[in-house]
């Protein structure tokens, strides 16, 4: 005579199959599979709209001006004026709203002993280490010593008097963005 | 009796069904787990990305065997199948700075319909769907594709700067400065008493083209996104200041004079060799001839207060003539005054006896080109 020693009840069985088939179901479905693929490409949309950001703030507005916008805030060590220049930039969109992405620049560069140098341009606030962001950067090309400025000053301070460091400098400035 | 070997149970039917629905179930689930990964995100992102890439740094490509244009936004609306990707940058060596012509003709939706956009920018053989939008500063935003835009798509955003037109306007200053009328009236050329008066503008492709821009040269590399270029660009000049009189040498017209503009004839000379200038056939270049900011074509009477403009637009010059001169020359009749006599002495606009006014890089008389902000976006879905 068959015994029932082993035997999985039918009805047990099914019921018990819906229930695990069911949670899987769900459990799938309630949760995005956030992937390394997906990450690279908020950080490509960042690192795109800050290299233009940067990239269209330093064509020169005219062609008899010669400075790009960028190249006299440096020169003018005017943060404030990169900071509405860039926000503006970086933050527009073709509809009502604006986007908002956070910042901070630096512009690096190599002093009189060789040594390279930072310092900061502007932010839009503080790093505090947590965000995760990008880098984007642009090289530019400018006049270390400011005479025309009233008093006369040296763009990078670690130029003791403006003869030794007058000249054409290249510069790195160097943006961090992240979004919050 | 009968023996049970080999007999399948009706527990084992059962349980063999329900696996199998199950796993077809799982089966088919599979695939559309991944689209939020795979499909959605990585295709549509890098077509909106590949999208902005070819708008907004590439010039654009365009298929000569069939057509007599050279560039893609000059291609008539009849001809646009000959256009073979549309990119709206002004050069390859200035990625970001886009040409105004080829801005207006892209989002020109009457013309072009979602299958050229589809076709000549986005690319891929899946019939993505798409929005492109431009806003530049201080204008209303631009954008083709569809408005009603879903959930989930491909975003990408260029910051983009447009170049503008030059233009230029000769008033009193140009006048004086040049000495734009006939001033000799005491030698033996006696111009001070014709009654017809020639007034030339020059617009020299070569100097345009290949001289510098500045002195001293500031980066060559750009020179494109600031250069004034005959054959592409609108090319604007307005003359005014017609009852100005100043006081060495009176170069306009007094009160009781009736000034008439005869003719406009257009010449040009194609190399930099000293050619005699060629006339352009007056039936293929025409209508560009605006009497205050009207298109009007000559002869018509020109008062003291009037605007006379050349307005030529973009493609208006053959495209293949990189050198030599483009002359516009005015002919001025100063035949009758309002009492009858004919008018001998009178100084008007004359180049005959100076250089033709010039179109050049010289802030003081050009308005010159200029890049203005703008930011793209592409979404893709």
């Amino acid at each position: 005579m068959v015994n029932s020693g082993g035997q999985l009840f039918t009805i047990e069985g099914i019921a018990a199959a819906l229930i695990m088939l069911a949670t899987v179901f769900i459990i799938v479905n309630t949760t995005s599979v956030y992937t390394p693929g997906d990450t690279h490409i908020n950080d490509m949309q960042l690192e795109v709209i800050g290299t233009d950001a940067l990239k269209a703030l330093n064509y020169p507005d005219n062609g008899t001006f010669g400075k790009s916008p960028l190249v006299i805030l440096v020169e003018n060590q005017d943060g404030s004026g990169f900071y509405t220049a860039f926000n503006n930039s970086l933050n527009n969109r073709t509809g009502e709203n604006r986007d908002n992405i956070q910042f901070m620049a630096n512009i690096t560069y190599m002093n009189r002993t060789g040594m390279i140098n930072s310092t900061p341009l502007n932010a839009s606030r503080a790093l505090y280490g947590g965000e995760h962001a990008v880098r984007v950067s642009q090289w530019i090309i400018v006049d270390s010593y400011n005479g025309a400025a009233l008093p006369p000053y040296n763009i990078f301070p670690e130029c003791l008097s403006a003869p030794s460091c007058a000249g054409k400098h290249a510069a790195l400035v160097e943006v961090l963005l992240w979004r919050d | 009796m009968t023996d049970d070997d080999g007999n399948l149970s009706i527990d084992f039917l059962v349980a063999f069904t329900i696996f199998m629905i199950a796993f077809i179930w799982v089966a088919t689930l599979v695939p559309n787990l991944f689209i939020g990964v795979s499909s959605h995100q990585i295709d549509f992102d890098s077509v909106a990305y590949r999208t902005s890439v070819i708008l907004a740094e590439d010039p654009g490509a365009f298929s000569t065997a069939s057509s007599t244009h050279t560039r893609w936004e000059f291609e008539p609306n009849s001809g646009k199948d000959n256009i073979q990707r549309f990119g709206l940058a002004i050069s390859k060596e200035t990625p970001n700075v886009l040409s105004e012509v080829k801005v207006k003709r892209f989002f020109d939706n009457t013309v072009f319909l979602e299958e050229d956009y589809r076709t000549k920018a986005i690319f891929g053989d899946y019939p993505y769907r798409f929005n492109i939008s431009l806003k530049e500063e201080g204008k209303d935003p631009l954008f083709v594709g569809d408005w009603k835009i879903p959930e989930n798509y491909g975003y990408i955003r260029k910051q983009v700067r447009i170049k503008h037109f030059s233009n230029a306007t000769i008033d009193k200053t140009d006048v004086q400065k040049f000495r734009l009328n006939n001033h000799d009236t005491s030698s033996l050329i006696q111009d001070g008493n014709v009654t017809e008066h020639d007034f030339v503008i020059q617009i020299n492709r070569s100097k345009l083209l290949y001289d510098n821009l500045t002195t001293p040269v500031i980066n060559p590399n750009f020179d494109v996104a600031y250069r004034i270029d005959p054959r592409t660009e609108e090319i604007n000049i307005t003359i005014q200041d017609f009852h100005e009189s100043p006081p060495v040498g009176a170069w306009v017209a007094p009160r009781w004079a009736k000034i008439e503009l005869g003719c406009v004839t257009l010449s040009q000379t194609i190399s930099d060799e000293g050619e005699a200038p060629t006339q352009l056939p007056s039936e293929l270049y025409k209508d560009y001839v605006y009497h205050n900011m009207v298109q009007e074509n000559p002869p018509f009477e020109l008062g003291l207060d009037d605007t006379l403009s050349v307005i030529f637009k973009p493609g208006f010059f053959p495209p293949s003539y990189d050198r030599g001169s483009i002359y516009v020359k005015f002919r001025f009749n100063a035949t009758t005054n309002y009492d009858g006599n004919p008018i001998y002495g009178l100084q008007y606009l004359n180049t005959s006896q100076s250089h033709p006014w010039e179109l050049t890089y010289n802030t003081t008389e050009v308005t010159q080109p200029v890049l203005s902000n703008a930011v793209m976006e592409v979404k893709i879905w």
